[in-house]
């Protein structure tokens, strides 16, 4: 990305596609002329204007004065800005194509069309947002998923930066009596009170643990997670699959084995990205070698999945088949708290040959516990919008409409797991009675994790409160 | 004719001309002669060699551990401190092995003395009065090389080196402030120095001003210290040098001066110790104090400059600190036998009579007659992200500074700089590689790390908590740090080094026995546990493994391991803390040991002086500004500078790794 900081850029601001007003942003050092080369205000010249006022008007082509659109503008000088450059906003109505030909007038004059995220970067180039909340935009921009895109305007609002702002505080409060002991031993620096460095420390691991929880939550509302769908041969699966996919993807026929190869596609269920993973019917015998194939392909899926809807036709008695599916997810660790099963009794429209309970005590004998079993019936879209709520109250149980910080940068929770771990190791050593000098040694390695995050440099930031805290000096 | 002969008599040459000789100076000339190049020591006062014009104390947290590293690589502080200290102590004992700290008060003519008969009875050093004025350079070269110091002159006399070291303290343009008087000065009584800025200027080097300040000194006879507190020296022997034998004491013969209260408690047989006393401040010192506000000059405007923080004014700890209702004064003698008395706390920069007021408001000072005023003194200091980790200038190839012209405080801090620059003159004047001391190495290696990447806006002082490797860098283990590197520099004398390898023998050895003895439960083992103190024993158990519990000590291991016939080694206090240290603390050390292994690769990862950060993509903007101006060798250097995040650090490596694969290329 060799990006020069030096020119203007400018794009459409507003999400792709056709919304009642459009925003275009030009920033960089000629945003000003370049916005009244193309923007003609209505009360006359613009000859004195005023930053952060909303001025009517038209863009205009300075080419030939041709008008293209009514227009407000707002002009916005550097450094107090979203880039902390000079920038003008030009907002039309929201034809794509209006909104294209305003920006091919910035970029005649000068412009350079911005990569995706530019304006971003540029704020964090010039230190207007910390790495954490760049972090977030970026995530904005390429999130896919509605739970991926509150989430990024979550830690967008420095949700994560403020939290691990204050789990360092928390930390350096701690240290700071510790260390203003160590190097002023004869000051009045009050004594060093474990009891109350114990209880800064626990505020620090609660607050990193709260994050931590919010981890694999974010993970799973940012890659989206993995979902197999499994069961005998012509249990329906295909058309389970299609139905939650809201279209016709894999060959549906009435006969058994068509599904010969794993079929995957990402679905947005309930906010969530949701990998649904279409097994070949797991058979015990396979009749042909392509069918062999499909059914070691089933057996990887199964293997990489986090979650498994196992599909029965309920116009069928159970047999052994089912049987086998169900073992064969209990074999793959399904039915317990970190890979759960949801039981689908499909084909609901037609005659009920099993019965939920029926179904519970055979996946009982073979080991498995379902997260809940639901009716479905691909033909009539029944139970969709169920198994929907079920398969993204699996993936992030119940909390997840709160509205707790996620993390969701691997980087992220790497760092607030070994802070984690060292303000554990604090603890114990202060329990353990061990000199002062070593919860110190603790306490640092916490911080200095946990600097990665959002970048405060530990020994300045302690001295600050050492010196603002305590009265030193000979 | 005879004019010029003159002139030519007047032109000196020596590899290494060391200008000042405070604390910085005097380490540096001494290194430099000790490595055997020709050397010059030249100062404005031959009498204010070695001066401690603040407080008379040696020591302290983080600053102890650089005499005592100075000392294990060949300096002079410990030796010349053990000589002449009235007393010493041992801080932060209960608080941990890392942060033991030795602190002692001085006599300050004894030190100066001593140190001057130090330097003049060092082979290769000359030493001089006179008034550097100015420096002799050559200019840069066309092709973008440094320009290159040739020596310094004074008046007629110059002085060419192939290496200069400028230890000029607050001297350069200094001037002394009290209420509204400002007087020109380098220290009370001393002239500033004049002309050198210009120099600098002109080499290209930025030069700003620092502020500190000292407080006023009293007379002894006019302090009531009936209503004091007094604090004794220790009662077991210390020393900062780790030389074999006690130092020689170079104090006054004979008692101390019978001013001081001196009572039996105090009076410690293996060296007899002057207390210091503690009084303290009180509403009404405050009250005066509020009154005067007006008058003070870091309240008037005249003072604009930051002082340091660790050292504020009790002007200022009275403002910033107002619910405090008294701050303590520390009363120090300033030598064996001499009235003066340091009342430490009270760094001010009031007028005379203000000065007078405060101190009559307590109770013990109630009499009390100034000898010498409290004063702040202004100077100019070069910013030392502009010097290399040697000291060298980055403008001027041979010119090195050390001590308060980097910014810093404290006689240590002078000290240490001024032993690398010495030793780097050195190096360089003799075309070697330089010789530089990494952050785990040493508290040395953590200041010029921190000088030559942070940005100073106050006089740096050396913390504890600056150092991110402090169980590495315990004070007790600085011979066992450094003495290779001291004796490698020829520093270090052979009996010194091989003491050193026996007491790295001892250590090992003994470990080795910890291992090797073994206690089986028995009626007999736990009969002798009792004795000892000790829990009985549940299972069999090495002797390191009774150590390393936390209430064992290493005299009850000991005297189980005898019980069972198996006696541990003969050792010395010294050695018998390390290694219980090593035993019961063996995890953090350890994990201090793999935090170093793991950073080293990026730590050491060179950066040429020479890249563009400009080109770089993806820096902040302010991450580039400073990069460009701190210009950092390694890439642990830059990821210390102020305002360059681990971010942009990652950006740096992926842009380095991005022009390296370009090259390799094309």
């Amino acid at each position: 990305m060799p990006f020069s900081m030096d020119d203007t850029i400018t794009a459409t601001a507003t999400a792709p596609g056709r919304g009642a007003i459009g925003v275009v942003r030009i920033s960089g050092p000629s945003a000003w002329n370049i916005g009244l080369a193309i923007f003609r205000s209505k009360s006359g010249g613009l000859k004195r204007i005023k930053p952060r006022y909303l001025y009517y008007g038209h863009v205009v082509n300075p080419a030939n004065s041709e008008q293209l659109d009514e227009a407000l503008a707002v002009f916005f000088r550097g450094p107090h800005t979203y880039t902390a450059e000079d920038m003008i906003e030009i907002q039309s109505h929201g034809s794509p194509l209006i909104l294209r030909r305003i920006t091919e007038l910035a970029l005649a004059q000068g412009a350079r069309s911005a990569e995706p995220g530019e304006f971003t970067l540029r704020a964090f180039l010039n230190g207007r947002i910390d790495l954490a909340q760049a972090e977030a935009i970026a995530d904005l921009v390429s999130s896919s998923s509605d739970a991926a895109i509150r989430q990024s305007l979550h830690q967008l609002e420095g949700t994560l930066s403020r939290q691990t702002k204050l789990a360092n505080d928390a930390i350096l409060r701690a240290m700071a009596p510790i260390e203003a002991s160590i190097d002023f031993p004869e000051e009045e620096v009050p004594p060093v009170e474990r009891r109350n460095i114990q209880q800064l420390i626990q505020s620090a691991q609660s607050i990193a643990a709260e994050l931590l929880s919010g981890a694999e939550r974010g993970r799973i509302a940012r890659e989206g997670i993995s979902c197999v769908i499994a069961g005998r041969p012509n249990a329906g699966k295909s058309s389970l699959f299609n139905a939650l996919l809201q279209m016709d993807r894999a060959i549906v026929t009435a006969m058994a084995g068509t599904t010969r190869d794993t079929l995957e596609e990402t679905a947005l269920l309930g906010g969530v990205a949701v990998r649904l993973t279409d097994t070949a019917g797991i058979t015990e015998i396979a009749s042909d070698e392509a069918e062999a194939i499909g059914v070691q392909r089933s057996k990887t899926a199964l293997d990489n999945a986090e979650i498994a809807i196992l599909v029965i036709d309920s116009s069928l008695a159970l047999c052994e088949e089912d049987t086998t599916a169900a073992h064969m997810l209990a074999e793959k660790g399904y039915g317990a708290a970190r890979r759960p099963i949801i039981a689908a009794l499909n084909k609901a429209d037609m005659p009920h040959a099993v019965t939920a309970a029926a179904l519970r005590s055979m996946l009982d004998a073979a080991g498995v516990q379902p997260f809940t079993i639901i009716e479905t019936s691909a033909v009539e879209k029944t139970g969709l919008r169920e198994l929907e709520t079920a398969i993204t109250q699996a993936a992030l149980g119940d909390q997840f409409a709160e509205h707790a910080p996620i993390v969701a940068r691997a980087r992220h929770r790497d760092a607030l797991l070994r802070a984690s771990e060292a303000l554990a190791e604090a603890q114990q050593t202060l329990i353990s009675g061990a000199p002062l000098d070593f919860v110190a040694e603790d306490l640092r390695e916490a911080s200095a994790r946990l600097s990665e995050i959002t970048g405060f440099q530990v020994t300045e930031d302690l001295l600050t409160i050492i010196f603002r805290d305590f009265c030193i000096g000979k | 004719m005879s004019e010029q002969e003159n002139k030519i008599e007047l032109v000196e040459h020596y590899d290494v001309v060391v200008v000042g000789a405070g604390h910085a100076g005097c380490e540096a000339a001494l290194a430099s002669a000790r490595m055997g190049l020709k050397t010059l020591l030249i100062t404005m006062n031959l009498d204010s060699i070695a001066l401690m014009p603040c407080n008379p104390s040696m020591g302290g947290p983080a600053k102890g551990n650089l005499i005592r590293e100075i000392d294990a690589l060949g300096g002079e502080i410990g030796r010349n401190t053990d000589k002449t200290f009235i007393q010493i102590r041992m801080l932060n004992t209960g608080k941990g092995p890392s942060v033991r700290a030795m602190r002692a008060q001085c006599d300050k003519h004894a030190y100066k003395l001593s140190m001057k008969w130090t330097l003049e009875t060092q082979p290769n050093l000359t030493v001089k009065q006179g008034a550097v004025q100015g420096l002799i350079t050559e200019a840069a070269r066309i092709d973008g090389g440094r320009s290159r110091i040739s020596g310094v002159w004074s008046g007629p006399r110059k002085f060419m080196a192939k290496s200069v070291i400028l230890t000029t303290g607050t001297f350069i343009n200094g001037r002394l402030i009290v209420g509204a008087t400002i007087t020109p000065g380098g220290r009370t009584g001393e002239a500033p120095s004049l002309g050198l800025t210009e120099d600098l200027q002109s080499l290209g080097l930025r030069v700003l001003r620092l502020k500190t300040g000292t407080p006023p000194r009293v007379d002894a006879r006019t302090i009531d210290f009936s209503k004091t507190e007094i604090q004794p020296g220790s009662a077991t022997p210390l020393h900062f040098s780790f030389d074999p034998v006690p130092a020689e004491s170079l104090l006054p013969p004979g008692p101390p001066a019978s001013v001081y209260p001196t009572p039996e408690s105090t009076q410690t047989a293996w060296r007899p110790q002057l207390p210091c006393y503690l009084t303290h401040t009180n509403e009404q010192t405050h009250a005066v104090i509020r009154s005067n506000l007006h008058r003070s000059p870091l309240y008037t405007g005249v003072i604009s400059g930051r002082g340091p923080r660790y050292c504020p004014s009790i002007e200022d700890k009275v403002v910033r600190f107002a619910e405090k209702e008294t701050h303590q004064i520390f009363l120090e003698p300033e030598g064996w036998r001499t009235g003066e008395v340091y009342v430490q706390g009270m760094n001010t920069s009031l007028p005379e009579d203000v000065q007078l007021a405060m101190l009559r408001s307590i109770p013990a000072l109630e009499h009390a007659e100034i000898m010498r005023l409290g004063y702040a003194v202004e100077y100019d200091f070069v910013p030392p992200d502009q010097i290399l980790r040697t000291l060298e200038t980055k403008t001027t190839e041979g010119l090195f500074l050390a001590g308060q012209i980097n910014g810093t405080s404290g006689y240590e801090e002078a000290a240490a700089q001024g032993f690398i620059a010495g030793v780097n003159a050195a190096k360089y004047a003799r075309g070697e590689d330089p010789f530089i001391l990494q952050r785990n190495e040493a508290y040395i290696g953590v200041l010029i790390d921190d000088l030559t990447t942070q940005t100073i806006t106050e006089p740096y002082r050396l913390h504890t908590s600056r150092a991110e490797h402090r169980l590495l860098l315990r004070q007790d283990a600085a011979d066992l740090r450094l003495t290779d590197k001291g004796f490698d520099l020829g520093l270090i004398s052979e009996e010194r080094m091989e003491a050193v390898e026996k007491k790295r023998y001892a250590i090992a050895q003994t470990m080795e026995q910890l291992q090797k003895v073994i206690f089986t439960p028995s009626s007999a083992i736990n009969s002798q546990a009792v004795k000892a103190g000790l829990q009985t024993l549940s299972q069999q158990m090495t002797a390191e493994e009774l150590l390393r519990r936390p209430e064992v000590s290493w005299r009850q291991t000991a005297q189980m391991a005898e019980a069972v016939g198996q006696p541990l080694p003969e050792i010395a206090m010294d050695i018998f803390e390390e290694i219980e240290l090593r035993v019961k603390f063996a995890g953090y050390i350890e994990r201090q040991e793999r935090q170093v292994q793991r950073s080293a690769r990026l730590e050491h990862m060179a950066l040429s002086p020479d890249l563009d950060y400009s080109a770089a993509p993806n820096i902040r903007q302010h991450a580039r500004q400073q990069l460009t101006k701190v210009k950092p060798l390694t890439i642990g250097q830059a990821s210390r500078i102020e305002g360059v995040t681990a971010a942009d650090i990652s950006m740096l490596l992926i842009w380095l790794r991005r022009l390296r694969y370009s090259q390799k290329s094309s």
